[in-house]
């Protein structure tokens, strides 16, 4: 199975899963996520081999650098930090209006505050 | 310190999160001024891979899409990735953020905006020559000293 998932240019979600060597649903969330490019023929999906080489290039590690993983609380710290209010408000606003045609608060103007499922 | 339009901003992973999460908070809001040519941005493909992965784990589908947008529409410098000497310099103090300050610092950014406060306070009790601040703390502090937001105040009084 897996050399004909190697040998082919188009495949299926099982057959990205044993190339990549994850769990199928795992392809399916980086579909859904966007991170993985694919077609939808039907009711399946069909995957470009070319889509799942550049999901590894852009995942590639140096083993020196080692990229931070934040908890749930560190998230909603952050988000909590990120809060527009105060002195920073009044001064976001004012040069919203006048320097940007207001395009920041108008465009979150009906916007959530932040996605709800961190 | 006075800014301008080549002032240079240098994003990490947690402000680049919390502006694709968050399209009201400050993060999203310094990214916007930084679209508009106010300012500069400044990322390094760590950072971007940082804050995707994040994103990924912990944030959701549109979050995601955001940020890709984001991507798309602001001009950032992408600085070249750190070489490993230079990591290995800066983790005993910054630990995993070694590669977040040796980018800023080898691309000479002004400021490095970022949310994680302890972070923040390192970098903040280092002799390092760059601010590292909030986006909240940047508006507050350092926008004002904008000459188009002084050219603003002038205007509207």
């Amino acid at each position: 199975m897996m050399n004909t998932a190697r040998s082919r240019d188009i495949l299926t979600p099982d057959q990205a899963a044993d190339y990549l060597q994850v769990d199928r649903e795992t392809v399916y969330r980086y579909i859904r996520a966007g991170k993985l490019d694919a077609s939808k023929l039907g009711r399946s999906y069909r995957i470009p081999r070319s889509s799942i080489e550049l999901l590894l290039l852009a995942t590639r590690t140096r083993p020196y650098i080692k990229l931070r993983e934040y908890t749930d609380e560190q998230i909603e710290q952050f988000l909590k930090e990120d809060v527009l209010e105060g002195k920073a408000l009044e001064v976001a606003r004012a040069f919203d209006e006048r320097a940007m045609g207001g395009a920041f608060f108008k465009q979150t103007s009906g916007a959530d505050e932040a996605d709800t499922t961190a | 310190m006075t800014i301008d339009s080549t002032t240079t901003l240098f994003f990490d992973s947690a402000s680049l999160f919390a502006a694709s999460h968050s399209p009201t908070g400050g993060s999203a809001y310094l990214i916007l001024v930084c679209q508009y040519g106010y300012l500069q941005a400044m990322v390094s493909p760590d950072v971007l891979q940082e804050t995707e992965r994040n994103l990924l784990e912990k944030s959701t589908a549109a979050a995601f899409l955001r940020f890709r947008q984001l991507l798309a529409d602001t001009p950032l410098l992408l600085v070249s990735a750190p070489a490993e000497p230079l990591v290995r310099l800066y983790e005993p103090a910054f630990f995993e953020d070694g590669h977040v300050i040796a980018s800023a610092i080898s691309s000479n950014a002004q400021y490095l905006i970022t949310l994680d406060q302890p972070f923040a306070r390192r970098i903040s009790a280092s002799t390092l020559p760059i601010l590292a601040m909030s986006p909240g703390a940047f508006l507050q502090e350092v926008l004002p000293g904008h000459p188009d937001y002084e050219r603003i105040r002038r205007t509207v009084t």
